[in-house]
């Protein structure tokens, strides 16, 4: 069975390379330009796991979907992945305390990508 | 003043008496006369007295006198009957016996122990009658009879014979009578014949007996009784004469009769025996008399004894008893008495007369000395009189007073005890050291004592002589107030001399206003030396330096005797100008009159140098405070808000009103209460200067950082002073170089992103020719993202550190700068792609501008290129070039108008941020620092921005900026 994912991302080009990466992967994926979004389709596809992008326009950011997704009783353990152009260490411990399970900064490896989100998935998370 | 001290006080307590007898009198006045009816009464009473005296004297005399008498008498008349009755005895020996013999008789008559019992008797005899005839048988008979030598004599021859023919005692003297006739001497015979006539017994007359011899000789008497014969009728004196055979008889001495017979009876009369009835002296028997002088008493009476008279003169010796006496010592001492009595009248009346005359001088001396007492008691000094030996004599209130004793405990006790100076031994030496009394005087400070408490006299001691004695009057003074006073006065001269604040006492009494005092401090700031100005009028402020209405002040306040103080510049010692604080206040004597002027002034150049000195940087301090940007407020040590400036008030929009008074609780409340709930709240401490400012995060009434610190006064009061800091902008710059860094590494890291993530793909996937095309227009297009970025940045940089300074500014033509841009912008963004075109709206004659072309051409490319980016769709964007006055200045004025997708007002208001981008979709290429760009030009050319938009219709942007001029081209 392929594994669903949901990426909330602004940026076309970065949607575009995702989307590229995975193709590497069995991945059934699905595409949100901003978190409210991004919130319908994940209720909507129910994902195996969620590619966040952190600063995004809109009413929310990626933390606060992903802190949304923390307290929604059915996405609680939906593996999380923050990609992020902030790379200070603030904002990778914000991006971990609302629980994302990785954090990626941009630039990032397609490849590396690509590890984590196999890695996640084939590990579902302890609740 | 010469007063007997002692007597004043011991007149004392009777005052009032010496009143009332300086007003009455004691014996009135003018009353000698009254001496003369007082010697009258007095004789007339003595002699009253005397006389009854005498009278009852008299009378009792008379009566003992009287008594004395009776007794002689009654004594005498016993005696002579007992005589009378010793002869009846032998008469009756006789009569029993008429042959009697000599031995009967004498035992009869030692029986009677005549010597012993009847002193004064001679002896008792019998003497017999012998007729004629029988004469020489009776004679012959008797010398028979053992009497040789017995003869009758005288022997002349007569009728009958008498012869005595016994008489016992038979002593010697005795003897001569025997054989004597008595009949033959006519005394005796006389009384013999009565005796035989009378039958009674008979005292014969004063004779001398025969039996006196050679001694001294008494008369004498003799004391008959006749004897009859025994059976012969003798009823008449015939038949008794017949009868009659002799007699028995008794022969007196008449001294040793009466002195025997008158012992212990007439003691204490005189007593005279005359014979017969007269007290002829020629008949004197016997007398007591020892010619004593004679009392007025006499008693003569005429004594029948044995049938004949005695005349019996008693008489009382002078002061019968001792009666007499009395009778004479009270007339006398009566006299005396009333003569006494008349003197001390006389004496009286001239005391009282001296009185009188002396009345006035003598209440004058009362009052006098009324008024000395009333003087010593109210003298403020202490009075004390001692004696020689110096016990006191007298102590006035005062006294008493200052050794804080009773004054009347003290009399008499040594004065050592209230100045231990002024002992026993100290007054011993006075008294035969120091010279003559009235020259003597003393003053020394001595110690007083008064409980325990000692203090300070001063003593003036005199003394004078009053009766041969010495009285030493003290005067004393406790000094202790004196000597307090003289030291506070010391210390008021020295602090005055040592004062630092010059001092000048004027005498305002003087029309001139003399100088009367001057201190060394005087001298020392005005240069004036005292011997200058003593006595001479002196102003330390003149007409010549100093204002007017200070010089008219000072002179008002002479006048009205007013105090007054100012500050004033003078002219000091060295020439050189000097501050003077000046005080001046009138000084009063008793009554209130303003005698003098005190001035007290110091240099307070220095003071004043420094006040004006605190003045102008207090000043300057407040301007600070009002005006500085920042928050201060104080409070002082009790924690109450003193101060606020009003840049806190405006930074927290609270009234200086409401906030002045609050307690530093209170007003932390009252700003905790603005402050972001959700930031932590620093409370506010005092007393305690923070190490580091404490921030606070307000939301009302604005958004503001404040950073508040605290400062405590080093020293002194601790008052608090709070600085309130508005860092919002620092706060917000420095967010946003943080924001702008984190922005910026977003922003540089999304297109590095895609660079770097499709270049991995590339390397790691074989992919067609299409795609992979597609992938490198992706990593191109996204690099030129990044260049562009880094040199917006860049530029941007730049212009920011350099402010301006690296501007090269030129008066250029906006025509110039138009051309440049325009010029710039035409080739495409995008290889192929068509070049866009702006319509010119330019007019021939435009203004000319001072600015740096190239950051001028830049900022407007960016306008124009936002123009081209945003309407999308094609569409006219209209360049123009326009002139007007903004602000009151020319400005010139380059719009670019669009007819693109335009702005809400919301995101005009953001323009200007950097990174902003009104399309975040990604369609719209672009940086986000364009119109950051355009503003930080803009600014640095003083110029403005306009942007005038509105969603679907368009954006119209225009640059202003100031016109130089206008230039025709």
């Amino acid at each position: 069975m392929r594994a669903r994912v949901v990426l909330v991302e602004d940026q076309p080009e970065i949607r575009q390379l995702i989307r590229m990466t995975l193709d590497f992967g069995d991945f059934e994926l699905g595409e949100a330009i901003d978190a409210d979004a991004g919130w319908s389709l994940i209720q909507k596809q129910q994902p195996d796991l969620v590619l966040l992008d952190v600063m995004m326009p809109g009413s929310m950011d990626g933390l606060a979907l992903c802190r949304k997704l923390r307290q929604h009783p059915e996405f609680r353990s939906v593996p999380v992945v923050l990609l992020t152009a902030r790379s200070q260490q603030r904002d990778i411990d914000a991006g971990l305390e609302a629980g994302a399970d990785a954090y990626l900064t941009k630039p990032f490896s397609p490849m590396e990508l690509l590890e984590r989100i196999s890695g996640l998935l084939k590990e579902p998370r302890a609740q | 003043m010469n007063v007997d001290p002692v007597a004043s006080v011991e007149h004392t307590p009777e005052r009032p008496d010496v009143q009332r007898n300086g007003r009455t009198g004691l014996w009135p006045v003018d009353s000698e006369w009254l001496a003369w009816p007082a010697l009258a009464c007095g004789l007339l009473l003595t002699v009253v007295v005397t006389f009854l005296l005498w009278q009852r004297l008299s009378a009792s005399a008379e009566q003992r006198f009287a008594g004395e008498v009776d007794r002689v008498v009654a004594q005498l008349t016993q005696r002579m009957v007992a005589h009378e009755q010793i002869l009846r005895g032998a008469a009756g020996l006789v009569q029993a016996e008429p042959e009697v013999t000599r031995e009967a008789w004498h035992e009869y008559v030692s029986e009677l122990g005549l010597e012993h019992n009847y002193p004064g008797i001679l002896g008792v005899g019998l003497s017999w009658r012998i007729p004629a005839a029988q004469r020489e048988a009776h004679e012959r008979q008797v010398r028979l009879g053992g009497v040789p030598g017995y003869a009758i004599r005288p022997p002349d021859p007569r009728d009958e014979y008498h012869s005595i023919l016994y008489l016992e005692p038979l002593n010697d003297r005795n003897l001569k009578a025997i054989g004597y006739d008595m009949n033959s001497e006519p005394t005796r015979s006389a009384a013999m014949s009565r005796a035989r006539d009378t039958g009674e017994a008979a005292l014969s007359g004063k004779v001398t007996l025969v039996q006196e011899g050679t001694g001294p000789v008494q008369p004498g008497f003799l004391l008959y009784v006749p004897l009859y014969r025994h059976g012969m009728a003798r009823d008449t004196p015939e038949q008794r004469r017949q009868a009659l055979v002799g007699y028995a008889y008794s022969p007196y001495r008449a001294h040793d009769l009466f002195g025997s017979a008158l012992r212990g009876y007439a003691d204490n009369v005189v007593v005279d025996i005359h014979d017969g009835e007269t007290t002829d002296p020629a008949t004197l028997l016997y007398s007591n008399g020892d010619g004593h002088a004679m009392s007025v008493h006499e008693d003569v009476r005429t004594l029948r004894i044995a049938g004949h008279a005695w005349t019996l003169r008693t008489r009382a010796p002078a002061g019968l008893g001792a009666d007499h006496l009395v009778l004479w010592l009270l007339p006398v001492m009566g006299c005396g008495l009333s003569t006494l009595l008349f003197y001390l009248l006389r004496l009286l009346a001239s005391t009282a007369r001296a009185n009188s005359r002396t009345r006035a001088a003598a209440h004058a001396l009362a009052l006098g000395e009324k008024r000395l007492s009333a003087v010593l008691d109210t003298a403020a000094d202490g009075i004390v009189t001692t004696d020689q030996a110096g016990m006191v004599l007298t102590i006035n209130r005062s006294a008493a007073e200052i050794f804080e004793v009773d004054g009347d405990s003290i009399i008499g006790l040594p004065l050592e005890r209230l100045l231990p100076a002024f002992d026993g031994e100290w007054f011993a030496g006075q008294e035969v050291d120091s010279g003559p009394v009235e020259r003597w005087r003393l003053s020394r400070d001595v110690q007083g004592l008064s409980g325990r408490r000692t203090f300070p006299v001063t003593v003036s001691a005199s003394r004078f002589s009053l009766h041969d004695r010495l009285v030493y009057v003290l005067l004393l003074r406790d000094i202790t107030g004196q000597i307090e006073t003289e030291m506070r006065m010391r210390l008021h001269d020295r602090a005055l001399a040592s004062s630092s604040e010059a001092v000048v006492i004027r005498d305002v009494q003087s029309s001139s206003y003399p100088v009367v005092y001057v201190n060394s401090a005087f001298e020392r700031l005005t240069g004036h030396s005292a011997a200058d100005v003593i006595g001479r009028p002196f102003s330390l402020v003149s007409d010549e330096f100093n204002p007017v209405h200070v010089v008219e002040e000072m002179r008002w306040a002479i006048v009205h005797e007013k105090p007054y103080s100012t500050t004033v510049d003078v002219c000091g010692a060295d020439g050189r100008r000097m501050w003077v604080a000046l005080s001046s206040s009138p000084v009063r004597d008793n009554d209130g009159r303003v005698t003098h002027y005190v001035d007290v002034f110091g240099d307070v150049t220095q003071r004043i140098e420094f006040e004006q000195k605190l003045i102008r940087r207090t000043n300057r301090l407040h301007t600070v405070f009002s005006l500085s940007p920042d928050g201060f407020v104080t409070f002082d040590e009790s924690g109450t808000l003193t101060n606020v400036n009003p840049a806190f008030a405006r930074m927290t929009h609270l009234s200086q009103r409401e906030l002045l008074g609050l307690k530093a609780e209170q007003f932390d409340r009252m700003i905790s209460r603005l402050a972001d709930p959700d930031k932590p709240w620093p409370e506010l401490v005092l007393d305690r200067s923070t190490d580091e400012p404490q921030r606070l995060w307000l939301l009302h009434p604005d958004v503001r950082v404040i950073e508040r610190s605290a400062r405590v006064a080093p020293e002194g009061r601790s008052e608090t002073v709070l600085y309130f800091r508005d860092i919002t902008q620092q706060f917000e710059v420095d967010r946003m170089k943080s924001e702008f860094l984190s922005t910026a590494a977003h922003e540089l890291r999304t297109p590095l992103a895609s660079i770097f993530g499709f270049a991995e793909l590339l390397i790691n996937r074989e992919y067609d020719e299409a795609a992979r095309r597609r992938m490198h227009t992706i990593i191109h297009r996204q690099s030129r993202v990044l260049v562009n970025l880094i040199n917006d940045l860049l530029d941007l940089a730049r212009i920011e550190a350099r402010a301006g300074q690296a501007f090269r500014l030129e008066d250029l033509s906006v025509k110039s700068i138009v051309t440049a841009t325009l010029e710039g912008l035409a080739m495409p963004e995008e290889p192929g792609q068509p070049v866009r075109q702006v319509t010119l709206d330019m007019p021939t004659a435009v203004p000319r501008i001072r600015v740096d072309h190239e950051k001028m051409v830049r900022a407007l490319s960016n306008v124009v290129t936002n123009a081209f980016k945003y309407s999308p769709d094609g569409g006219e964007v209209v360049l123009t070039v326009c002139e007007a006055s903004r602000n009151s200045r020319l400005m010139a004025g380059i719009r670019v108008t669009d007819h693109g997708i335009g702005m809400t007002p919301e995101q005009q208001a953001r323009i200007f941020e950097r990174f902003y981008r009104a399309d975040p979709s990604g369609n719209i290429p672009g940086t986000g620092l364009g119109m950051s760009l355009v503003k930080e030009i803009m600014e640095m050319h003083g110029g403005e921005i306009e942007v005038d938009s509105a969603p679907g219709r368009g954006t119209a942007v225009t640059l202003w900026l100031p016109v130089m001029d206008t230039a025709t081209t």
